[in-house]
């Protein structure tokens, strides 16, 4: 029953996809009915999500269904299948559960756009490649979804393409995600020289030696870069934001960019044989999340601060891969799920109610937009990691396996807990700064903001339950056994031995987590929640440069342009130069002259004279004679 | 048939396919060429006939019909040509019919 049933599950966003999309294509007239092509969209996501849910409750063992042959050639088979284990069926009511309100939500924001048959139509093969890259049992499978989150994020990112700077930071999100790709696929292929397999079930029987599980973890570690947005390949996400506001919280919490530490999770065997690769994974966790924390401190669109918010809870979520806890990034990844989409739907109802994004022009909306200004706090809470909100169990999960991690002797993790201690810190501090500034003290715009309708405050209310209690699947050991990790994930993910701490330290380090995010939320109000938009000011006379320095988000963009892009341009620039040198003179010139001598020559022979042809004709003949009787 | 007989005949054959060579590559004139390729056909028909008779199969003699068929359908489009020609160019001399070359 399952089986027959987990087809339709996966297949459903594709149908949706096709249909909706040559259905919009051919029948203009369906282009008007918005609700009706985002009701059913929304509908193809909840049903997929319905089965996921009831295979997840009647699990029992890994199911692997819809399994086929890509080629079989010269007795290389290379076989295709969706695998169903804890883990991928795991991300996958994420991606559907998150991913349906999403689509709930985009009904009302996308209600007077004309192009919403275009948008839906988009979203639903979103998710299709996200439960392709989740489910496929077969890196090429996974890399099929790879390479399709990369497609939907272009195409939504540029949504609005008449706008020329949403198409470049559409091109921006697709060119760096390329990178990334490459590494993905050299890792693959690397993979298939050493073991003769892709099937991710059997890649994980193979024992590796340290040299090779170094190399490619750290192919696929780069490759995770580029989806996950972390160091060097970060920056496409904080413009990805140009994108309709509910895309941004697709890609921000239920697709895309939780790809990179699924890979790893996923990828646990390799990891798990090269330690070295963890500490580097560890420390540009840790670089990313100091480096968005402090960029997000600066920002003044309410979507810049969130998106760089996400970059530096990647951070931490790469961070916790660093210390060989993966499961505790997935934990990251699902209660992050669930307040960044709050966060952004919050902003997206925001932005449709006030009409603009610069938080100086907000400040007071609560009043004005009840619901979302709740629902909005309670995410920002859950974020900042206040107990007993989702974001704080956790955050002090990753905080305490880096730690335990520092005390069972690789000192360098002792650093990395001690910087991502600050950036939690900062996270309360930027988050708690953007929500005094939008929705407390006194409204600075001269519109008329409004609440938005009951399609898009109830995702809002459903993911703000989540943000509040989704926690409570691993709770700290000191509280009890963690559900998440002894009855679920750890059945499908195998995580570096950790040494347990004592009961002691944990409960110093839970107490730690919270005085931070308390700290943090203190600041935050003592400077915004009291002297509104005026501490933006007193901020910036104090930090003086470094301030210019972050609201410029430290200038790695004009960096990468410098150092990367502008070389590139000269490179290009020489070779066109030399290029239509030689093809456009020297070699035209000398080919012409050449084939005009051959062919004064040979015009000779063509004089028009009717007896001189039949004298060819004679001399062939003859040679054809001589040629068939000497043979 | 004896052999050398078929031998005498097939040399006549092949003296006349040459005279009709030759005429049709060293005539400068189109009608002239004509009658050439009417010898040309003819030197066939003969060589037809001869390994008819030798063979004593008629199939070969058969053939000979469809070649005077040839030659008639020849004659009838080559002088119709020639007609064309000669109101074009006003001469049938190859030296001036030379519109194949560009």
């Amino acid at each position: 029953m399952v089986e027959t049933l987990l087809p339709l599950a996966i297949g459903l966003p594709l149908i949706g996809a096709v249909t909706l999309g040559l259905g919009g294509l051919f029948i203009p007239a369906i282009r008007e009915a918005r609700k009706f092509i985002g009701g059913l969209a929304t509908a193809f996501i909840g049903v997929s999500f319905g089965i996921f849910f009831w295979v997840f409750l009647t699990y029992e063992k890994p199911l692997y269904v819809l399994s086929w042959d890509w080629f079989n050639i010269a007795g290389q088979a290379i076989p295709l299948r969706f695998g169903i284990e804890p883990l991928t069926l795991w991300m996958s009511l994420i991606i559907t559960g998150i991913g349906a309100l999403i689509h709930l939500y985009s009904i009302g924001y996308m209600a007077e756009d004309p192009g919403a048959w275009r948008y839906f139509p988009y979203l639903n093969l979103f998710i299709f490649a996200m439960l392709s890259l989740v489910l496929g049992d077969s890196l090429p499978l996974v890399f099929l979804g790879w390479e399709g989150v990369g497609l939907c994020s272009y195409l939504l990112i540029g949504f609005w393409y008449a706008d020329m700077a949403n198409a470049r930071a559409a091109q921006k999100a697709f060119i760096m995600n390329r990178l990334g790709d490459l590494a993905f696929i050299a890792g693959a292929i690397w993979l298939y020289s050493e073991t003769g397999t892709l099937d991710i079930d059997r890649l994980g029987q193979y024992m590796y030696s340290g040299d090779v599980a170094m190399g490619i973890g750290l192919l696929f570690f780069i490759a995770a870069t580029g989806k996950s947005a972390q160091i060097p390949l970060y920056t496409w996400l904080p413009d990805a934001m140009a994108g309709p506001t509910p895309v941004s919280a697709l890609i921000h919490a239920a697709t895309m960019v939780t790809a990179g530490v699924f890979l790893m999770a996923r990828l646990d065997f390799l990891l798990n044989a090269a330690p070295e690769v963890l500490m580097i994974i560890g420390g540009i966790g840790t670089a990313t999340a100091l480096l968005a924390g402090l960029i997000a401190i600066a920002q003044h669109d309410i979507k810049k601060v969130l998106a760089y918010s996400t970059v530096s809870q990647l951070g931490f979520m790469f961070a916790a891969v660093g210390a060989g806890a993966y499961i505790t990034a997935i934990f990251h990844v699902f209660t992050h799920a669930f307040f960044k989409a709050l966060l952004f739907l919050g902003s997206g109802s925001v932005i449709h109610g006030t009409g603009t994004q610069d938080i100086r022009q907000m400040g007071g909306l609560r009043r004005f937009m009840p619901v979302t200004g709740w629902t909005f706090w309670i995410g920002t809470l859950a974020i900042a990691g206040l107990p007993p909100l989702a974001g704080f169990f956790s955050k002090d999960e990753i905080l305490s396996a880096l730690y335990a991690r520092g005390s069972a002797g690789e000192g360098v993790y002792y650093l990395y807990w001690g910087v991502l201690l600050g950036v939690a810190f900062l996270t309360a501090f930027y988050m708690g700064r953007l929500t005094w500034l939008t929705f407390e003290g006194a409204y600075r715009g001269t519109g008329h903001p409004h609440e938005s309708g009951p399609v898009m405050t109830l995702p809002l209310i459903v993911l703000a339950i989540g943000s509040a209690g989704a926690g409570l699947v691993s709770l700290p050991a000191v509280i009890g056994p963690s559900w998440l990790r002894s009855s679920w994930l750890g059945k499908s993910v195998t995580e570096l031995p950790l040494q347990e701490l004592a009961h002691s330290t944990e409960i110093v380090l839970i107490l730690l987590s919270v005085v931070v995010a308390l700290a943090g939320l203190l600041a935050s109000w003592l400077m915004y929640g009291k002297g509104g938009l005026a501490a933006e000011t007193r901020l910036r006379g104090s930090l003086g440069r470094f301030y210019d320095l972050m609201a410029e988000a430290m200038r790695i963009d004009s960096l990468y342009n410098r150092f990367i892009v502008r070389p590139y341009e000269i490179i290009a620039d020489a070779a066109k130069d030399i290029m239509s040198q030689l093809l456009g003179r020297l070699l035209p010139g000398s080919l012409a002259s050449a084939v005009k001598k051959i062919s004064h020559l040979l015009r000779s022979a063509h004089a028009g004279y009717v007896p001189l042809y039949l004298a060819y004709l004679v001399g062939l003949g003859l040679l054809l004679i001589f040629w068939v009787t000497s043979g | 048939m004896s052999v050398e007989l078929l031998y005498g005949v097939l040399s006549l054959s092949v003296c006349l396919f040459a005279l009709g060579l030759l005429a049709l590559m060293l005539r400068r004139n189109f009608l002239l060429a004509l009658l050439g390729v009417e010898m040309l056909i003819n030197a066939g028909n003969l060589n037809f006939l001869a390994f008819a008779r030798y063979h004593n199969d008629a199939t070969g003699a058969m053939f000979v019909l469809f070649g005077i068929c040839l030659a008639a359908v020849e004659a009838v489009i080559g002088l119709a040509l020639a007609v064309r020609l000669f109101r074009a160019h006003e001469t049938l001399g190859f030296h001036a019919i030379t519109s194949l070359r560009w």
